[in-house]
């Protein structure tokens, strides 16, 4: 069924569970460890069209899950996923014709063989014949930037241009909806920098796709994506630019120096332990600490300066997705907690 | 049409850059060959009265025989073998996320694999030809090519429920093996059904490789015309059938079955 929708993709209620590992014998029998594991828990995203969508989270946390399922090869137990105004439950084929997919595993490549015919391949696969095929592979080549090592076999390719190779497959027909798992896992530091760009100014920008990108980098989130999920342990825990995600998840980090000899007035009223000394530096020990939002940092250093402190610096600091995942995992139970209350 | 042919195509390719070992493969058929002639010719005046309604020669019969294991052994292995592989690597995750349908995924696949099949086969039946002291019916090679074909049919139904049990427990759970054994025995691929002891030669006729070997060599080893073995057409049609339809079931099922337990991709 096709829908007018303003969003490319929208996930109501979506859940997934994973029967546990254990043998066949073990499951039959309903031993200990063998109940089905949660994987996803009622998430819920719309993906606006146009944007650079980020599913940010740990190892684990579900992230290539719900991109499977974006892409049909995985069924939730539960909820309602829209691709491009399609019911991707119902129709999952008709999807699979507005959606391209660019693994994290470079091994799915056919590595025998060359980037051009691996292009080729999936050109086929999507309809593509003849001249029109060839003009599609070699414009996908050439967009990636391996249009002179396209008769090259990709089993001699670095990790990089195989990561371009998968691209230039997914891209090849031009879809509306890209879903990127993991891009820049195995690529160096510029070479990562270099795909970031690219995915930002050519694929979203220029040819106007939908992006989502699963990430575990807020460093690759921050640079690209319009808006991003945090995603713990299979819940989505906050959703909106990664900029304020980090403020209403984590609060707001700020690094405070203040002179030595009032440290643990300073730390008391900065809530932090009153039982830890910091080694001076220039008679100023410099505290980290936490806000809840960062329009109380005036209240704070009034309180700060009343008490007799002298502030030689109060900044803000930006969240590290250890930090965000951290805040965000110790607001889960506080948040549980509070439901069941 | 076109995307099983656009498998097919870059799964050759990439099969053929494996140069050595082709060749290699090819020159093992020809030395294979050595051996069997020498028992075949030792084993002649024992086994002559008992081969006698299909072949005249116990060496063009053990190299029928040999053609038709090939083709079984391609049929019934290859599926579990390429998803088993296509799993551990996410090819074919990465294959079905694409308009890709199933059917054309391994007809793709088995193009290759049935291509060099027949090479073998042909350089098996040739060098057949130039040793044996009975001649080979050349004239019905297309009729016996057709027959392996519905070999080939009837052992795909085996291998798609193999590669169907790959798809859900990541093991094809010996039924490569057994079927492959059962077949060798008791479908007169090294000797006819008459030599079988009286309380098992009844489950011959239960093996899809004992009419096609019994048409095969009416054709190939006595010239004579697929009418004189038409209950076993028939009945080789029927099996080719019923493998599809029961193999293509299991497999479509096992597939929408790892689209919900998540085990298309398994590291």
């Amino acid at each position: 069924m096709t829908t007018v929708s303003s969003d490319a993709i929208t996930l109501t209620g979506v859940t997934k569970s994973f029967r546990a590992d254990g043998g066949f014998v073990r499951r039959l029998r309903r031993l200990p460890g063998t109940e089905p594991r949660a994987v996803l828990d009622a998430i819920d995203v719309r993906v606006r069209r146009g944007e650079i969508f980020g599913l940010v989270g740990a190892n684990g946390a579900g992230k290539t899950t719900l991109l499977k399922i974006l892409s049909t090869v995985l069924v939730p137990d539960a909820g309602q996923v829209t691709v491009d105004g399609i019911d991707a439950l119902a129709t999952p084929a008709l999807v699979r014709t507005r959606l391209s997919v660019v693994p994290a595993d470079e091994r799915a490549l056919f590595w025998r063989v060359s980037a051009k015919e691996n292009v080729r391949l999936f050109a086929s696969l999507y309809g593509l014949r003849g001249t029109e095929r060839d003009i599609a592979v070699d414009r996908a080549l050439e967009l990636v930037g391996l249009e002179h090592v396209g008769q090259q076999q990709v089993g001699s390719f670095s990790s990089g241009m195989r990561q371009r190779t998968l691209i230039a497959r997914a891209l090849v027909t031009q879809p509306p909806i890209l879903v990127l798992d993991e891009p820049t896992r195995s690529l160096d530091p510029v070479a990562a920098r270099e795909l970031r760009l690219f995915i930002r100014d050519t694929l979203c920008r220029a040819l106007g796709a939908t992006v989502v990108v699963a990430t575990h980098s807020t460093e690759e989130a921050l640079q690209i994506c319009d808006r991003a999920a945090l995603l713990v342990r299979g819940r989505i825990v906050a959703t909106d630019t990664l900029r304020q995600l980090c403020a209403a998840v984590g609060g707001a980090r700020v690094r405070v120096r203040v002179d030595a000899a009032h440290e643990a007035r300073a730390r008391a009223l900065l809530h932090l332990p009153t039982d830890v000394i910091t080694p001076p530096v220039d008679d100023f020990v410099t505290l980290s600490a936490t806000l809840p939002d960062l329009a109380q940092a005036p209240v704070v250093v009034e309180a700060l300066v009343r008490a007799g402190v002298r502030v030689a610096e109060f900044a803000p600091v930006a969240l590290s997705l250890a930090d965000l995942l951290e805040a965000a995992a110790a607001q889960r139970p506080r948040d549980e907690a509070q439901r069941h209350a | 049409m076109h995307r099983l042919l656009a498998i097919a195509r870059v799964y050759s390719l990439g099969m053929l850059t494996y140069r050595t070992r082709t060749l290699v493969s090819l020159l093992s058929v020809l030395v294979a060959v050595v051996p069997v002639y020498f028992v075949a010719a030792a084993l002649q005046p024992l086994a002559a009265k008992a081969i006698a309604s299909e072949s005249s020669e116990y060496f063009t019969y053990l190299i029928v025989g040999s053609v038709a294991s090939f083709v079984i052994a391609e049929a019934v292995s290859a599926i579990p073998s390429l998803i088993n592989g296509y799993i551990t690597s996410g090819t074919l995750e990465q294959l079905l996320t694409t308009p890709l349908r199933w059917p054309s995924l391994i007809g793709g696949l088995l193009t290759y694999g049935f291509g060099w099949v027949a090479l073998r086969a042909l350089v098996l039946l040739v060098t057949a030809w130039i040793w044996a002291t009975s001649t080979i019916a050349w004239e019905r090679i297309l009729e016996f090519t057709a027959v392996m074909a519905l070999l080939a049919t009837a052992y795909v139904g085996v291998g798609l429920i193999a590669g169907a049990l790959v798809l859900l427990v990541r093991s094809s759970m010996f039924v490569t093996q057994g079927v492959l054994t059962v077949s060798t025995l008791l479908g007169t691929v090294y000797f006819p059904v008459a030599v079988l002891p009286p309380g098992i030669a009844p489950l011959a006729s239960l093996v899809p490789m004992t009419p096609a070997l019994r048409i095969a060599r009416h054709l190939l080893l006595k010239d004579q015309s697929v009418m004189t073995v038409l209950p076993d057409v028939l009945q080789l049609i029927g099996w080719a059938v019923a493998g599809l339809l029961i193999g293509g079931c299991c497999f479509h099922l096992a597939l929408q079955n790892a689209r919900r337990t998540g085990t298309l991709t398994q590291y």
